[in-house]
């Protein structure tokens, strides 16, 4: 980068700070109290790093109390050189020095004309106390219960308008059918495999103790209740969560940020009717069916089991199968998952109507959903199991 | 990077025969550009005409139909990625969205090419971003985000960031588009002082008149699939073609079909 003879590196009288090499891109030399650094040719950024390093050296020498760089034999000059020497400057005058650049070319000038003066340092942002964290996290969660109970009014409002209104304002028939369909059909395949696998390795591990008392035959019991009751519900609920709760959300943060909620707002559409009625209303149809398909699924599991494990004719499962279960079951499992699918709606598109500013805000959006979500739904069965069991 | 370096006789962007399009259908054909160093060279046509296509050929994002771009004298698309890469690093660009990072602050922003590009002593890359952020008038939104800022501010911090490494040759897709005539002449003015002061030369895709018309040495018309007219904007400014002066004086035609429905009624 820059051109550096052996014969200047030894004009050095009485070097100071770091040695300088004869390969040093700036050669120097010292008089009394003055170094002068002479940078010659090209002054790319290799040069910036080596007189940034040599001139902090010299702010902190107590032999040095004045610099002179000069420019003379310099050619073109990178910004990066003009802010090693401005800030070498402040922080030399910081110690009672000074600096001195001589020997300017007029691009050199231009150069040096581009550097505003006066650079303040970032200042860090101090970090918050504990109390204040504490009160922080107060006021968070207030405010979020304060918003959820706007949302939820709206969610009520917009509501009782679709059904009141005749004509603008309906549920959007097309937009509840389209999230049916994703929501729903799309995830037949996934719901329903999951659901035989777990019923498989339900029965499978139930089997293995039953077998050892002869109680085999109450594989049915174990199965279908624990499928209709609980892991069904629970288990779709899970998975539609990450599915399409977490798709909620990426999709009405995308609006948010692109405005397209504003521009619904300002056109007098109401992004409630339009956007959160359908998905609410979608998932309260399709949770339940999926659950329904999860627990028939799991079941035909441990009909499987049943019958290669335990050698057990499918008329005797399907026998006690009904025996164990009453419509109170499939009731009970059904009601639960449309609790569960208000929670991954209302989650999903309260997080998305209220992601603003960057784009990167729409991943913390999703998952703050998908935790939130599974959150909710696994305090909600506990609640619900634990009501039930007392009462 | 670009240390000031001498003018040199070989043009550092020149496009030879260049064709660019989408799928098999070109867009603009036969492109001949050869750009001086040093030079603010403005592409201007009418919307849809081909101009950011053509940026992002010579950007390397998207191979011509047929041609060479040949960047600081190196074929473009004959070279490996790496090559490719290490002479991109000598650009700079300003995308017409901006693209800037939104987890980073304004600050953070504009120090990313010199920490991730360079071996430079931090104190040093945060000196050269005051500096940027202070020609631009950013200095009291460096703790910002990008996204707590207007369009005009984002555009700025763009130019501060493209230009922190003074590259050899600064890129810009309507970087003066949707902003204020006051921005707009901040904006004109530094790139006019870059090309002066750093000797960097800038191609500006714009349909800014009134930045043309300031800052650009040399303008290219395109139209019709190719290079409708070349000159200075004085030139252009004066020029007898109906189609120049109609685009240059933001004179359209009147429309041939204005009033049709109305004098077919009138007629039955």
């Amino acid at each position: 980068m820059i051109g550096c003879d052996a014969e200047s590196a030894h004009t050095r009288m009485d070097p100071i700070g770091p040695p300088v090499t004869a390969a040093s891109p700036s050669p120097e030399e010292v008089h009394g109290e003055t170094l002068t650094l002479r940078p010659a040719g090209e002054l790319g950024i290799e040069t910036a790093s080596h007189i940034h390093r040599r001139l902090i050296a010299v702010v902190r020498d107590r032999r040095v109390r004045a610099v002179v760089v000069d420019l003379s034999a310099a050619e073109g000059m990178h910004s990066a050189v003009v802010a090693a020497v401005t800030l070498a400057s402040r922080r030399l005058r910081g110690k009672g020095k000074s600096l001195v650049v001589r020997g300017l070319a007029d691009h050199h000038r231009a150069a040096f004309g581009l550097a505003a003066a006066g650079s303040p340092e970032l200042k860090r942002a101090r970090r918050p106390r504990l109390v204040e964290r504490i009160g922080a996290g107060v006021v968070g969660v207030v405010t979020g219960a304060e918003g959820l109970l706007h949302f939820g009014a709206a969610i009520a409002r917009a509501s009782g308008a679709a059904l009141l209104a005749r004509r603008h304002g309906r549920l959007p028939l097309g937009a509840l059918i389209q999230q049916g369909s994703i929501i729903g059909a799309d995830a037949v395949p996934i719901v329903g495999l999951l659901s035989l696998l777990l019923g498989l390795t339900i029965a499978f591990q139930s089997a293995l103790q039953l077998d050892q008392f002869g109680a085999g035959l109450y594989l049915a019991d174990i199965v279908c209740l624990s499928m209709v009751r609980e892991l069904g519900p629970m288990m779709t609920a899970i998975l539609i969560s990450a599915r399409s709760g977490s798709a909620i959300t990426s999709e009405l943060s995308a609006m948010n940020v692109r405005e397209e909620i504003d521009a619904m707002r300002t056109m007098g559409i109401n992004p409630f009717t339009h956007l959160v009625l359908p998905r609410l209303a979608a998932l309260s149809v399709v949770l339940p069916a999926l659950t329904l398909l999860a627990a028939l699924l799991g079941i035909l599991g441990g009909l499987v089991i049943s019958i290669t494990q335990l050698q057990l004719s499918p008329q005797i499962f399907v026998e006690r199968a009904l025996e164990a279960l009453s419509l109170g079951d499939f009731a009970h499992g059904l009601l639960k998952s449309v609790l569960f699918a208000w929670i991954i709606g209302v989650t999903s598109c309260y997080i998305g109507l209220g992601t603003r500013g960057a784009a990167q805000n729409i991943g913390s959006a999703t998952t703050r959903t998908v935790v939130t979500s599974l959150f909710l739904i696994i305090v909600a069965d506990s609640i619900i199991a634990t009501t039930l069991a007392v009462m | 990077m670009g240390a000031i370096a001498p003018a040199l006789d070989r043009p550092i962007l020149e496009l030879r025969q260049v064709s660019v399009g989408y799928g098999r259908a070109p867009v603009l054909t036969g492109i001949d550009i050869e750009v001086a160093r040093g030079e603010l060279l403005a592409l201007i046509g009418p919307s849809g005409c081909g101009k950011t296509t053509l940026l992002r050929t010579i950007l390397g994002l998207k191979p011509p139909l047929a041609g060479q771009v040949l960047l600081f004298g190196q074929d473009l698309y004959a070279v490996t990625p790496d090559e490719r890469a290490a002479m991109l690093g000598r650009t700079g660009l300003v995308f017409q969205k901006n693209a800037l990072f939104g987890s980073m602050t304004v600050f953070e922003n504009v120090c990313l090419p010199a920490r991730e590009l360079t071996s430079l002593p931090d104190p040093v890359v945060r000196e050269m971003a005051w500096h940027r952020l202070r020609l631009f008038g950013l200095a009291e939104l460096a703790h910002r985000w990008p996204s707590e800022i207007s369009g005009g501010q984002q555009k700025r911090v763009a130019l501060a960031r493209a230009s922190l490494l003074d590259p050899e040759i600064t890129f810009c897709d309507e970087p003066t588009a949707g902003l204020d005539p006051l921005v707009s002449a901040v904006i004109d003015s530094a790139l006019r002082r870059f090309c002066d002061a750093l000797g960097s030369t800038v191609v500006a895709v714009t349909h800014d008149m009134a930045t043309v018309e300031k800052i650009a040495d040399r303008v290219l018309l395109l139209g019709g699939g190719r290079i409708y007219a070349a000159g200075t904007p004085a030139e252009l400014a004066e020029s007898d073609d109906p189609e120049v002066h109609a685009f240059w004086h933001r004179d359209p035609p009147p429309d041939a079909d204005a009033g049709a429905v109305l004098d077919e009624l009138e007629a039955s």
